[in-house]
């Protein structure tokens, strides 16, 4: 079933769409315990070399003779080592598979051949080549990726404390990029990473809250350990921007800070494909999930909380309402699930 | 081991919690003005926030440390400085436990902690000598502990910050410090001038010497008790007023009590010692009736010679502290209190001029005591006002020396000119307003509010016109304080209460104009930021 709608992502469409990738998620681990699990069906028809069908088909002309069969290449060589699947081709440049496409030769039988002589043998469905390992690294280390995460950073600095009532930052990370160069093990990436996460708190019992965007774009260096696992070390400056809201408890309305402020993170960490073709060259999405942690670095802000604009409650020649600069740096980790391709 | 490090650090970056400030609530206290700050005290935090101009409109925000489980806080008559009394922890169960304290807190130039005095007993009761010269601390009913002494004291001397406080118990058969008075510098017999404190208790006055010259050791074990006599009723009198006179060349310098429910005053005079005595004087009591419970006693100068006045009803009952001899004067009004207003008309003759007012009758009266006992009208001029006076409150500085505010009892209030006998009613609809001066007067006006209002008037003592203001949240209290930083100018805060916060209101203080402020608000958080 898997190998059905692989199929029809990769032929009938071109190029899988995201719905169908996360059809694939979640299938994959569903059918391909069932599969391993329950023995093939009699009629269903099993993978690889085609047997001669006894019924003839009733649409196909019978031919005088038998087609001959085509030329037999010689078959791949077998994946011996399921070892060979984790360990990085020495040679990633190595040639395509796809240039010696499997095809195996029919088997005839004598029996049907006297009793049947007037039958052609079936077309051999055409093999799906991306579950041949190449044994190269390919895909594992060359695509795009679109990756969701979870990040906390650990905020010590006194700014923060009255939007917080300990020092987690908790934020959702989304990237984007590219791993566009890539030689031997080592490959570099290119990625935009959006951090956005909020926290609230009260602050002498008025209600305070802390909004916060970090966007930022990365540069990632990667070393593949085994195809399926690199370790990588990414800088990423961009910019973070800061909404402090404070209810003013003398004036009853809600004031507001807000900030853009220079940021980059620092960070090292490892990510482990779960999901995808052995075969280097698959064109098909993989599922990764890494993780990563470091130093998030932001320059300081003024906290001074002016009122909301709009509000015609707040008193002529409010003054701002100054607190702590908040410096949202410190350590941070984060857990990322990728799909690439 | 050393993943149990990594454990611990991470959970000190992750799960390490604010500062406790952000969590406590703001429960203030009544504020306290002071010459050149405003201060609020916040007790949850254990800090009083001084505010201060530092020029026009501006406000800075000053936090200084108070003990803990504040008592009561007190501005020093000058305005100079701010006491703190608190309880500490009680009972202190560690030695770090913080002891009863009292903190000195000095606003010029700039806001600090002066001194602070640690007892080992939690006292609740704070009196400041109007000289400020010294403070006195003592039990209350509200200090309940199993066992304690009722009539432990300190004595603090403010004239001298350095010196520890005097702990002393007063002499009392069966009583405990009721209020307390501090007498002006006295001449006595037997050594240099000296201040006293009279103590009243339930039956008995005691004097303790307030001498430079003696140890305190000697301070304690001096003290002088006078017990009170019996009233009409057979009951033993219990003090209600201390009034003293210094020695005028022919007298002795002398104190007089006036009794509760009682017609009789007691006289003290400060007589010689017996010969071979070291003490200062000699205490020969001498019980007067006045012809009448008496409502107030003061000692004037009259054209007779010094004379203690006693309002009894519609008469005057003047009493010769030499021969005892009582001279009734009638009044025609029931005045109720005396105020001498001698030095703010600038008399120069050695007799003194009386301000009278009367809690009952709408009249305030100008008695010339030069002519009380030799004219018909025994000098006394009668002015109606609107209303009879709760109170009369001086005018600070030296601008509006003849200007006495007179507060109604029907919430109106009017500003007396004494030299010009004129009377300006300020009317107020019925409302009860607080008024408020500048400490130092040199505003030159008058603020007048209602706590909860949004409405209140600056009347300007030159040419009385009041100038109505509104603030734009409802007002907790205002406030006229001198710029600090050397600033000439002055300003008017005008305090907000919001739930666990507070602002203010910035007004110029010499020319209010609502056009013309600033508002602050966020207060309680001054000093929780950038400490």
């Amino acid at each position: 079933m898997i190998d059905r709608l692989l199929s029809e992502l990769t032929r009938g469409r071109g190029r899988p769409t995201f719905g169908a990738m996360c059809v694939f998620a979640m299938l994959a681990g569903v059918t391909a315990s069932a599969a391993a699990q329950r023995p093939p069906a009699a009629n269903e028809e099993a993978p690889g070399p085609a047997a001669p069908s006894a019924t003839p088909a009733p649409a196909l002309p019978a031919p005088a003779l038998p087609a001959p069969a085509p030329p037999a290449p010689a078959p791949p060589k077998p994946a011996t080592d399921e070892d060979d699947d984790d360990r990085p081709s020495p040679s990633p440049r190595a040639p395509d598979s796809d240039a010696t496409p499997v095809a195996p030769a029919p088997a005839v039988s004598a029996n049907a051949f006297v009793s049947t002589p007037a039958l052609a043998p079936r077309p051999a469905p055409e093999p799906d080549r991306n579950q041949v390992d190449d044994g190269q690294l390919g895909t594992h280390q060359e695509h795009w990726r679109l990756g969701v995460g979870l990040r906390e950073t650990f905020v010590t600095g006194k700014g923060y404390d009255p939007f917080s009532t300990d020092n987690v930052l908790p934020q959702v990370s989304l990237d984007f990029g590219r791993a566009f160069y890539a030689s031997g093990p080592l490959s570099v990436a290119a990625l935009v990473v959006w951090d956005y996460g909020s926290t609230k708190a009260t602050a002498r019992q008025a209600d305070a809250s802390l909004v916060v965007h970090r966007i930022t774009a990365g540069a990632e260096g990667r070393y593949h350990l085994v195809r399926r696992l690199y370790v990588f070390g990414r800088i990423a400056p961009g910019a973070l921007h800061s909404a402090a809201t404070l209810h003013d408890q003398v004036l009853d309305i809600d004031r507001e800070s807000q900030a853009w402020v220079f940021t980059s993170d620092f960070s090292l960490g490892a990510a482990f494909e779960f999901a995808g073709d052995a075969r280097g060259a698959s064109t098909r999405p993989r599922g990764w999930v890494g993780a990563d942690g470091g130093y998030s670095w932001s320059a300081s802000s003024k906290v001074d909380f002016k009122d909301t604009g709009s509000n015609n409650q707040r008193p002529a020649r409010l003054e701002p309402l100054r607190f702590d600069d908040l410096a949202l740096r410190g350590a941070f980790f984060r857990l990322t699930a990728t799909l690439t391709y | 081991m050393m993943k149990k490090h990594w454990l611990c650090a991470c959970l000190v970056l992750g799960c390490g919690g604010r500062a406790s400030h952000w969590d406590a609530p703001f429960t203030p206290t009544d504020p306290v003005g002071l010459d050149n700050a405003v201060a609020v005290l916040d007790p949850t935090l254990d800090r009083a926030l001084l505010l201060t101009s530092p020029g026009p409109l501006g406000l800075e925000e000053h936090s200084l440390p108070i003990g803990q489980n504040l008592v009561s806080a007190s501005a020093s008559p000058d305005g100079k400085r701010l006491y703190v009394l608190s309880r500490g922890i009680s009972p202190r169960r560690n030695p770090s436990d913080e002891r009863p304290r009292l903190t000195v807190i000095e606003s010029d130039p700039t806001p600090r902690v002066a001194r602070t005095y640690e007892f080992n007993d939690p006292l609740s009761g704070l009196v400041l000598d109007p000289e400020n010269e010294w403070a006195v601390l003592y039990v209350t009913s509200s200090d309940s502990r199993p066992v304690s002494n009722p009539n432990e004291i300190l004595l603090v001397n403010l004239a001298d910050l350095e010196r520890d406080p005097i702990a002393m118990t007063v002499q009392s058969i069966s009583g405990s410090p009721q209020n307390f008075s501090f007498t002006s510098k006295l001449s006595v017999p037997n050594g240099d001038p000296r201040r006293l404190l009279a103590i009243e208790t339930q039956n008995e006055v005691t004097l303790v010497d307030l001498s430079d010259s003696i140890g305190d050791e000697e301070r304690a074990t001096r003290q002088v008790t006078i017990p009170m006599p019996e009233n009409q009723q057979g009951a033993t009198g219990a003090p209600a007023e201390v009034a003293f006179h210094d020695a005028d060349g022919t007298l002795d310098s002398e104190l007089a009590v006036r009794l509760d429910n009682d017609t009789n005053v007691l006289l003290l005079p400060l007589a010689a010692p017996p010969a071979g005595s070291d003490r200062p004087f000699y205490i020969e009591p001498n019980l007067v009736d006045v012809g009448g419970e008496p409502s107030t006693i003061h000692f004037v100068n009259t054209d007779a010679g010094t004379r203690l006045v006693a309002l009894v009803g519609t008469n005057a009952a003047l009493v010769d502290p030499a021969t005892s001899n009582v001279l009734n004067v009638a009044l025609s009004k029931p005045f109720t209190g005396i105020t001498l207003v001698t030095s703010d008309l600038g008399s120069d003759t050695s007799t003194d001029i009386a301000l009278l007012w009367s809690n009952t009758t709408p009249t305030v009266g100008l008695w010339d005591l030069g002519a009380a006992t030799t004219t018909a009208t025994h000098g006394l001029d009668t002015l109606a006002v609107g209303a009879s006076i709760r109170q009369v409150l001086d005018v600070p500085g030296d601008t509006f020396t003849t200007s006495k505010i007179l507060q109604g009892v029907s919430g109106d209030f009017y500003v007396l000119d004494l030299a010009a006998r004129r009377s300006s009613p300020m009317l107020t609809n019925g409302h009860t307003f607080q008024l408020t001066f500048a400490p130092d007067g040199r505003s030159q006006r008058l603020w007048a509010f209602t706590p909860g209002t949004e409405a209140f008037a600056s009347i300007d003592l030159a040419d009385l016109n009041p100038n109505e203001l509104n603030t734009e949240r409802p007002i907790w209290s205002v406030f006229d304080i001198a710029q600090s930083n050397g600033g000439v100018g002055r300003t008017a805060i005008v305090l907000h209460q919001g739930d666990s916060d507070f602002g203010a209101t910035l007004f110029d203080a010499l020319a209010p104009d609502t056009a013309n402020t600033r508002f602050y608000s966020g207060l309680a958080y001054g000093g929780l930021n950038h400490d």
